[in-house]
């Protein structure tokens, strides 16, 4: 009985500990600083259309070859689009919008102890999300989103952060 | 479980009725010895969490997490007589419980609090991952060695009708604009290409292209 006491205290416990914290961040974050504040790394985001037809526009060969041994099941990887974005806003809300069909929302949460930055991502098809990732990036280690099936492939959401 | 046990799970649960919270005030104004006890095993607990827990960790989603607080606010706030009647007790009711969440979200971050620590390679990594459609699955979300790049695998998706044209972009530089998350995007120099506002639940909409 007196365990089941207790693990109901640590519910307690547990709602009060986190959700002040979470509520006054959230404060924090929509208070606003009269300056956009940046952080001085570049991310670069692209759309890829894999399959096995032919491809008009290619990823470059060095994508092109970590692309096809995550995904073996394709040959060819097409450049539908890409953002390219030198400033990374440390209080807001970044985008990589290489397309309006998929797009990623991400929020820096300063830089990881082991290098690369610590981001919290959200991928996007139109309205809806589609996941949400805590992750560590570094520099030259892309992050590939294997995302919907389309005319035989599927389209892949490419991150990287670049020096 | 005692009478005093169950009244404080159920209002924990926020499934008191108008009798049972008559009661429960009752035990919380005509013991306050248990009160003090109840009150002081929460403050250890919380004390012990933040001991282990740094302070930079975050719950994995914290929408989700701030959601359930709300809800639970919500029903706190709601006029006796329209909170659903709490009659009988199920076998599985603590399933419904906002802090069986709460719990979950508690081993979560104990758990990615961890894995951090054990990933930390010279690849980029994933702490954690998350589809709010419960019909998309994170197949795969790891370090792939061969591909020296971090591999996110969803299964479920909707596939894009064929017909339906996905056109991409040359973005070259965003700015944020509005209160809400949206900005501007611009391709080439400072040629206009998106414009992206949110709704008030966060959705984005891009508006001009």
């Amino acid at each position: 009985m007196r365990r089941q006491a207790s693990i109901i205290n640590a519910f307690l416990a547990m709602v009060f500990a986190l959700a002040c914290p979470l509520a006054n961040a959230q404060k924090d974050r929509a208070a606003g600083p009269g300056e956009k504040s940046t952080l001085n790394t570049k991310f670069w985001g692209a759309l890829v259309y894999a399959s096995n037809d032919t491809a008009e526009k290619q990823v470059k060969k060095d994508l092109a070859l970590r692309l096809g041994k995550a995904f073996k099941q394709y040959k060819t990887f097409e450049l539908l689009g890409q953002h390219t974005q030198d400033k990374v806003f440390r209080d807001y809300v970044n985008w990589i919008v290489p397309s309006d069909e998929l797009n990623l929302e991400f929020e820096s949460k300063g830089p990881a102890e082991d290098g690369g930055m610590k981001v919290l991502l959200k991928l996007w098809q139109k309205k809806k999300v589609l996941v949400k990732s805590d992750a560590v990036i570094k520099p030259g280690k892309p992050l590939f989103i294997a995302g919907p099936l389309w005319r035989g492939g599927r389209l892949l959401f490419v991150l990287e952060l670049r020096k | 479980m005692n009478r005093k046990e169950e009244l404080i799970t159920r209002w924990i649960d926020g499934e008191l009725n108008a009798e049972t919270r008559a009661e429960f005030d009752e035990l919380m104004k005509g013991d306050p010895d248990f009160c003090a006890r109840v009150r002081q095993e929460a403050e250890g607990i919380g004390n012990a969490m933040r001991a282990e827990i740094p302070a930079d960790v975050e719950p994995p989603y914290p929408d989700f997490f701030n959601s359930q607080i709300q809800k639970r606010i919500r029903q706190d706030n709601q006029p006796a007589a329209a909170r659903p009647s709490a009659g009988g007790f199920s076998v599985l009711w603590w399933l419904r419980s906002p802090l069986t969440w709460g719990v979950a979200a508690l081993f979560m971050i104990l758990l990615f609090s961890r894995s951090g620590e054990r990933v930390g390679g010279a690849g980029s990594y994933v702490v954690s991952t998350y589809a709010p459609d419960p019909k998309v699955k994170v197949e795969r979300a790891e370090y792939d060695d061969d591909a020296e790049a971090t591999v996110i695998m969803l299964t479920g998706l909707e596939p894009i009708p064929d017909d339906v044209e996905v056109k991409g972009r040359d973005i070259t530089a965003y700015e944020p604009s509005g209160s809400r998350g949206g900005g501007i995007f611009y391709a080439g120099q400072a040629q206009l290409a998106y414009v992206m506002e949110r709704d008030i639940w966060g959705v984005p909409e891009i508006l001009v292209r």
